[in-house]
C-alpha cells in the first residue's frame, strides 16, 4: 500500500513540477524580490512588517494557485480522460490513488511554499543590508517564522484536502474551483463576522441567526486561526498553547475530510 | 514570402510607433490632470466589512491603504475638508485592519491630529493604536499630548503621559511631564518641553519642520509672556498692546511668529495664543 502511494505521489510530483503553474509560481516569486526592493522603501515605518504581508500574501497566492488549478484540474483530468481507469487497472487502490494525489500535491505546496519563503527571506536580508529604510522586524525569530509558515502550510493542505472532497464529489472542474473558492472565502471571515454580530455594536442581529453561524462554523474550516504572521511581524509573543491546538485541529480537519473523501471516491461509478 | 514578412515587420514598427505616441500622450495627459481630479479618495466601507473581505490578505490591504493615505499628505495640491475626510477614513481603514502598524499612528499625530475638528477622532483612533501597541511608548505619549494640547483636558493628559513613562525605553520627560501635567504647572512651559519632544522625536522631515514651526510660536508666546509680566511688575497692569513692551524697553523687538500672523494678545488677561491655521 506504501508503495503505491509513493509512487502515484512521486508520478504527482513530477506532474507538477513540469506544470506551467509552478513556473510561472517561481517567476512572480522572483518579481516579487524586484517588489520588496522598490514598494519597501515607500514606508517609513515597520518596513519588516510590510516585507511579511508581502510575503505571507504570496505564500497564500501561489498556494490557492497550485490547489485550484494544479490540485483540481490533475484530479479531474484523470477522472475526465479516463487516465484513473488505467492506474487502477493496476495494483492500486482507490484510496491509495487518492492519498498518492494528496501527498504529491502536498510536496508540490510545501516546495513553492519554501521557495517563496526562501527568496523572501533572501531579498530581505539584501534589502536590509542595502537600503536604510529597510529593517528587520522587531524581535525576530526563525522559529516564529517557521511557525508562521508551517501554519499557513497546514491551512494550505486543509484547502487541499477541500479541493479533493470537491473534486471527487462533483467530477467536475469549475465547479470544484467554485465550490473550493467559496470555502476558502468563508474560512477566512466567518471568524470576524461572528467577533463583529457577537460584539453587537455595528450589527445587530438575532439569536437564530448567530447560532446558525456558529454551526457553520463547525463545519468550514477556520483558517483565519492559522494566521501567526502578527507574532512574527510585531515581535509578539507566541502563543505555543494555542499553536498546537491550532495544529490539531487542522490536522484532524484534514483526516476527517480525507475519511469522506475516500468514501465517496470508493463509491463512484468511473467507467 | 518575402513580401508577406516585409508586411509583418511594417506592421510591428508601425504598431510599436503608435504605441510609443499613445504612451507618452496619455502619460502628458495624465500627469496634466485638474487638481480636483487628484483628490484623495476613499471607499465608503466600514472597517469591520473591510477586514471580512480581505480575509487573509488583511495586513497587505491595511498596507495599502496607509500607504495610499500617506501618498495623498505628500501631494503639491490643495487640499480641501473632503480630502482630509479621505485621509481620516484610510487611515481609520488601515488601522481597523492592524491595529499594530506605527506608520498609521504616526500620520495620525503629525497630520491630522491637529486639524481643527478632527482632534477628538483623530485621539480615539491613536488610542486604540496605543492600546495595542503596548511596546511602545509614542503613541500613548501623542495620546497624552492631545490631551493637553488640543482637548485641555491636563487630568487625562497627566494620566496617558504616565502610561507612557511606564512603557519600555520611554524617555524620561513623559514621566515628567506627567507629574507636571498633574500638578497643573504652566501651561507655555509644559507646551514647549512637549513640542520639544515631539520635535526631536519626529522621523520624517516634513513632520520635523511642522513641530520646529510650532515650538518656535510656542517659545515666542513664552517669551511676551515673560515680558507681560515684567510690564505688569513695573507698570501695575498689562500692556493695552504688545507693541507697549517694544516701546517701554522690555523687548527690543517682538519675536516673529512662523505662521505668518501676529500673535493674539488679550489685555485682560495678559495671555498670548497663535493661530497655527
Amino acid at each position: 500500500m506504501a508503495s503505491s502511494i509513493r509512487l502515484v505521489a512521486a508520478i504527482t510530483i513530477k506532474e507538477g513540477l513540469r506544470n506551467r503553474a509552478m513556473q510561472g509560481i517561481l517567476a512572480i516569486a522572483l518579481l516579487l524580490c524586484l517588489i520588496y526592493i522598490t514598494v519597501i522603501p515607500m514606508f517609513a515605518f515597520d518596513t519588516g512588517k510590510v516585507v511579511i504581508d508581502l510575503g505571507f500574501a504570496f505564500i497564500t497566492l501561489s498556494g490557492l494557485a497550485i490547489v485550484i488549478f494544479l490540485g483540481i484540474a490533475l484530479l479531474t483530468a484523470d477522472m475526465h480522460q479516463k487516465t484513473v481507469c488505467m492506474i487502477l487497472s493496476r495494483p492500486i487502490s482507490r484510496a491509495d490513488y487518492v492519498i498518492g494525489k494528496y501527498c504529491g500535491l502536498a510536496v508540490t505546496v510545501l516546495l513553492a511554499v519554501l521557495m517563496i519563503t526562501g527568496l523572501t527571506v533572501l531579498t530581505s536580508w539584501i534589502g536590509i543590508q542595502l537600503i536604510p529604510e529597510m529593517k528587520a522586524p522587531r524581535n525576530f525569530s526563525w522559529s516564529v517564522l517557521a511557525v508562521g509558515v508551517s501554519f499557513q502550510y497546514i491551512s494550505l493542505l486543509m484547502l487541499m484536502a477541500v479541493a479533493f472532497f470537491f473534486a471527487c464529489l462533483t467530477i467536475s472542474e469549475y465547479l470544484s474551483m467554485l465550490f473550493t473558492m467559496g470555502v476558502f472565502a468563508i474560512g477566512n471571515s466567518l471568524e470576524t463576522i461572528i467577533e463583529v454580530i457577537q460584539a453587537g455594536q455595528e450589527v445587530r442581529l438575532g439569536p437564530a441567526y448567530l447560532g446558525i453561524l456558529k454551526a457553520i462554523s463547525w463545519i468550514f474550516p477556520n483558517f483565519s486561526a492559522f494566521d501567526f504572521k502578527v507574532y512574527l511581524a510585531y515581535g509578539l509573543p507566541m502563543p505555543w498553547h494555542q499553536a498546537l491546538w491550532t495544529a490539531g485541529y487542522g490536522v484532524v480537519y484534514i483526516g476527517l475530510l480525507a475519511m469522506a473523501t475516500l468514501w465517496i471516491f470508493q463509491r463512484k461509478e468511473i467507467t | 514570402m518575402a513580401a508577406k514578412k516585409a508586411l509583418k515587420i511594417i506592421l510591428w514598427i508601425l504598431l510599436l510607433v503608435c504605441y510609443g505616441i499613445s504612451f507618452s500622450k496619455l502619460h502628458d495627459l495624465r500627469g496634466n490632470l485638474p487638481p480636483e481630479t487628484k483628490r484623495a479618495q476613499a471607499l465608503a466601507i466600514d472597517p469591520t466589512l473591510l477586514k471580512v473581505i480581505s480575509g487573509p490578505f488583511q495586513g497587505l490591504v491595511g498596507d495599502y491603504l496607509s500607504l495610499k493615505a500617506s501618498i495623498f499628505m505628500g501631494g503639491a495640491f490643495e487640499v480641501t475638508e473632503e480630502d482630509w475626510e479621505a485621509v481620516y477614513t484610510l487611515l481609520k481603514q488601515s488601522l481597523y485592519l492592524d491595529p499594530f502598524f506605527f506608520q498609521n499612528g504616526y500620520y495620525i499625530q503629525g497630520l491630522l491630529s491637529w486639524r481643527k475638528g478632527m482632534h477628538e477622532k483623530a485621539n480615539d483612533l491613536l488610542k486604540y493604536h496605543a492600546e495595542h501597541r503596548y511596546w511602545d511608548w509614542e503613541p500613548m505619549f501623542y495620546v497624552g499630548f492631545n490631551c493637553f494640547y488640543y482637548l485641555k483636558d491636563n487630568q487625562s493628559a497627566a494620566m496617558y503621559m504616565k502610561q507612557a513613562s511606564e512603557r519600555p525605553n520611554a524617555q524620561p520627560i513623559a514621566a515628567s511631564l506627567a507629574a507636571r501635567l498633574s500638578h497643573k504647572a504652566g501651561h507655555s512651559l509644559t507646551a514647549i518641553a512637549l513640542l520639544k519632544t515631539m520635535y526631536e522625536g519626529a522621523k520624517e522631515e516634513r513632520l520635523k519642520e511642522y513641530y520646529g514651526k510650532r515650538l518656535e510660536a510656542q517659545l515666542g508666546a513664552h517669551q511676551l509672556e515673560q515680558a507681560i509680566d515684567q510690564f505688569k511688575k513695573l507698570e501695575g497692569s498689562y500692556p493695552a498692546d504688545l507693541s507697549e513692551l517694544v516701546a517701554g524697553g522690555i523687548l527690543e523687538e517682538l519675536p516673529s511668529n512662523p505662521f505668518n500672523a501676529p500673535y493674539d494678545y488679550d489685555p485682560d488677561s495678559g495671555k498670548v495664543t497663535f493661530d497655527e491655521f
